[in-house]
C-alpha cells in the first residue's frame, strides 16, 4: 500500500518531479510488457507466428526500464520495504545519524553502480554494440536505463544523507519519514 | 572476521530502518571491498544489476502484480464473497466460512496476501459484524483467509523462490493447489469448532433458494474464467508461467473495462504501483545478488552446508529446526525479505539433506504465512485492524486459533510430502 509521500522541501520536490516522469516511463514499460505478451502468444497460437521481436524487446529494454526507472520514485513513497518495528524505539538522534551513514553508504553504492553502467553505455556506444539477434537492438540504451535510473537514485539518497544528518544534528524532523507502523490502537479513530 | 563485520553492517541497517535491500546490497559491497578490494567490487557492480533485470522469465512478478491491481479496480473479488456467503450462509458461522472460501477464490486470482486481506477486510467484515459475529472471530478469519493467496496460483512467493532456486515455476505454482485447498479447508474446520465451543460467538447461518444460489455464480464467472486462463493454462502446459502472467493481466484489465471502473486515473494509478511493488521486489533480488556473491566468495554457504551435514541429528530433526527458524523469522520480516534473504544459503543445505526443492519452497510458504497474522509485524492483523478498528491484542487473540491449526497443517505437510509432490508430478 503506497501512499503519495509529500515533498519536504524544495530539493525533494524537484527530485520527485523528476522521479514521477521516470516513475511514468516503467509503468508504460510494464503496459506495453503486458500487451507484447498477450500479442505473442496470441500470433502463435492464431497465426503460428510468434513475434520473433518480443523477447529482447521486454528482456533488453522493458523489464530494464521498469526496475531502473521506477528506483528512485519507490524509494521516496517508502516503497522498498524496511523493518520498521525497532526504528521507533530507538532515540531521534542517533537513529537519523545511523541513517546518514547508512543512506551515504547506498550513495556510494549507487553512484559506483551507475557509473559502470556510463562506462558500458561509453564503449557499447562508441562501438555501436549489438545484440545478435533477428532485430539486432542496440546494446547502449540498456546501460542508459540504468544509469539514468541510478543517477536519480544516487541523487535521492545524497540527499537522504544531508537531510538525516540534518534532522539528526537539529533534533527535529527534516526529512521524510515513513509513516509509523500500526502496532497501536488507531489514534485518528474516526479519520477516514 | 570480516564474515562477521558484514553480518553486523547487515543487521545495524535493518534495524535502524534503512530499505532491507539497499541494508544487503550496501553490506555485501563492504565484504566485496574487503575480500577483494575495488576490482572485484565494481566488476560485480559492472554486471550484475542489469543482470536482475535483463530476464524474460522475470516479467512474471510484476504481470501478477499487475493482474491483482485490475483485479481490485474491478470490484469483481466483492462478488465472490457474496456468492460464497450464498452458498454455505445456512450453517452456523456460515458467513465467516465464506469469507474463508472467498479467500481461496481471491487467492486464485491474486498472488498476494495483504491486498487479499484488504479487499476480503472491506466486504466480509461490515457483513459479520451486521449478522452479529464476535469481531474477534470476524478479524480472525479475515487476517488468516487472507493468508491464501500466497499459496494458491498464482503466488508471488512461489515465483520468487522458483526464480531464487532455479526450478520449474510451473511445477511450483501447481504444487501449491492442494495444500492451498487444505489451509482452505483448516480454517473452515477452526470455525466450525470455535463456534461449538462458544455458540454466542456466531449467529445462527440463513438459508437461500437454490434459485439465489444458482443466481449468485453468475457473478462468479469471470473469475473462474481468469483462473483458467492462468492456473488451468499453466497445469496444461499450454502456456507458460510467463505468458499466463501476461494473459492474465490482460483479462483482468478487460474485465475492470467490462465493470466500467477502469478510469484513465485508475489504469495509472495501477501500472505505477504495479511499478513501485516489483521495483521493491526486484531491488531485494539485486541486493540478495550482491550480498550472495560475497557470501559465495567467502564460502559461508559451503562452511554452513558441511557443518549442518556433520551434526549428529536426522535430517528431519534439522528440517523442524529450519521452519522454526522460519516461524521466528516471520515475527519480525517481511516474507518476501525472508525468502530472499535465506533461500539462497538455506536451500543447498535443504537439498544436500535429501529433501526435494518443490516441496521445500512450498513448506517455507505455508511456514512464512504464519508471520503474516503474529504479532509484532503480522501485515494481514494491521490491515484488517484498519478496518475493523478493533484493538490489535483482540485480533491476534481472534487469529491464534488459526495459527495452531495452521502449525498442525505445516507438520502434516511435512509428514506426508507426496500431498504436495503429487500434483505436479500429473503434469505434462
Amino acid at each position: 500500500m503506497m501512499q503519495s509521500q509529500p515533498p519536504a522541501n524544495g530539493a525533494s520536490a524537484l527530485l520527485a518531479r523528476i522521479e514521477s516522469v521516470l516513475a511514468l516511463l516503467s509503468g508504460l514499460s510494464l503496459g506495453a510488457i503486458m500487451l507484447i505478451v498477450v500479442a505473442d502468444v496470441a500470433m502463435r497460437y492464431v497465426f503460428a507466428a510468434p513475434l520473433s521481436w518480443s523477447y529482447n524487446l521486454i528482456g533488453l529494454y522493458l523489464m530494464v526500464a521498469v526496475f531502473f526507472f521506477a528506483l528512485s520514485d519507490t524509494l521516496h513513497n517508502h516503497g522498498h520495504i524496511a523493518i520498521d518495528i525497532f526504528q521507533h524505539q530507538i532515540p531521534h538522534r542517533p537513529r537519523h545519524l545511523a541513517l546518514a551513514v547508512g543512506y551515504l553508504l547506498s550513495s556510494g553504492l549507487m553512484a559506483l553502480i551507475g557509473w559502470q553502467a556510463w562506462l558500458r553505455l561509453k564503449s557499447a556506444y562508441l562501438n555501436d554494440d549489438r545484440i545478435a539477434a533477428v532485430i539486432p537492438w542496440p546494446t547502449w540504451v540498456a546501460y542508459f536505463i540504468v544509469a539514468a535510473g541510478c543517477l536519480v537514485m544516487t541523487l535521492r539518497c545524497v540527499y537522504r544523507t544531508f537531510g538525516h544528518a540534518a534532522s539528526g544534528l537539529s533534533g527535529r524532523d527534516l526529512v521524510e519519514t515513513p509513516p509509523p507502523p500500526e502496532t497501536e490502537p488507531h489514534a485518528g479513530e474516526g479519520a477516514e | 572476521m570480516t564474515i562477521a563485520l558484514v553480518l553486523l553492517a547487515l543487521v545495524v541497517m535493518l534495524v535502524i530502518g534503512l530499505p532491507v535491500a539497499l541494508a544487503m546490497a550496501v553490506s555485501g559491497a563492504i565484504g566485496l571491498y574487503i575480500f577483494g578490494g575495488l576490482p572485484v567490487l565494481s566488476g560485480i557492480l559492472r554486471t550484475s544489476p542489469l543482470s536482475t533485470a535483463n530476464s524474460y522469465e522475470i516479467i512474471t512478478i510484476p504481470m501478477f502484480i499487475l493482474m491483482a491491481e485490475f483485479v481490485i479496480i474491478s470490484g469483481v473479488a466483492n462478488d465472490l464473497f457474496r456468492s460464497a456467503t450464498i452458498w454455505v450462509g445456512r450453517l452456523k458461522g456460515g458467513v465467516a466460512m465464506a469469507t474463508a472460501l472467498a479467500g481461496a477464490g481471491f487467492g486464485a486470482i491474486s498472488g498476494s496476501s495483504t491486498a487479499a486481506a484488504a479487499t476480503l477486510a472491506s466486504t466480509s467484515i461490515p457483513a459479520m459484524m451486521k449478522e452479529g459475529y464476535e469481531p474477534k472471530l470476524a478479524g480472525g478469519v479475515v487476517a488468516i483467509s487472507g493468508t491464501l493467496a500466497m499459496l494458491i496460483p498464482p503466488s508471488i512467493a512461489l515465483i520468487l523462490y522458483g526464480i531464487l532456486a532455479d526450478i520449474s515455476i510451473s511445477a511450483l505454482l501447481i504444487a501449491g493447489v492442494i495444500p492451498g485447498l487444505i489451509v482452505t479447508v483448516a480454517i473452515i474446520a477452526t470455525i466450525a469448532i470455535l463456534v461449538w465451543l462458544w455458540p454466542e460467538s456466531a449467529p445462527a447461518g440463513r438459508a437461500y433458494t437454490m434459485r439465489e444460489k444458482f443466481a449468485s455464480l453468475k457473478r462468479v464467472g469471470p473469475m473462474i474464467l481468469l483462473f483458467f486462463a492462468v492456473t488451468g493454462t499453466i497445469y496444461t502446459g499450454i502456456a507458460t508461467p510467463t505468458e499466463a502472467s501476461g494473459i492474465g493481466a490482460f483479462v483482468a484489465m478487460l474485465l475492470a473495462i467490462k465493470e466500467g471502473k477502469l478510469s484513465l486515473p485508475a489504469f495509472s494509478g495501477a501500472l505505477r504501483r504495479a511499478a513501485q511493488t516489483s521495483c521493491m521486489i526486484l531491488f531485494i533480488i539485486l541486493g540478495a545478488h550482491i550480498f550472495g556473491y560475497y557470501f559465495t566468495l567467502a564460502r559461508v554457504t559451503n562452511d554452513l552446508t558441511t557443518w549442518v551435514g556433520g551434526l549428529p541429528f536426522s535430517p528431519m530433526t534439522i528440517m523442524v529446526f529450519i521452519l522454526l527458524g522460519y516461524i521466528v523469522l516471520g515475527f519480525i520480516m517481511d516474507q518476501i525479505a525472508i525468502l530472499i534473504l535465506t533461500v539462497p544459503v538455506v536451500l543447498p543445505l535443504v537439498i544436500s539433506l535429501g529433501f526435494d526443492p518443490i516441496w521445500f519452497g512450498v513448506i517455507i510458504v505455508v511456514t512464512a504465512e504464519v508471520g503474516m497474522v503474529t504479532p509484532p509485524l503480522g501485515m494481514n492483523v494491521f490491515v484488517v485492524a484498519r478496518y475493523t478498528r478493533r484493538p490489535l491484542g483482540e485480533l491476534f487473540r481472534g487469529v491464534m486459533p488459526h495459527v495452531w491449526a495452521h502449525l498442525l497443517v505445516i507438520a502434516l505437510l511435512t509428514a506426508f510430502p507426496a500431498i504436495i509432490l503429487w500434483l505436479p508430478s500429473t503434469m505434462q
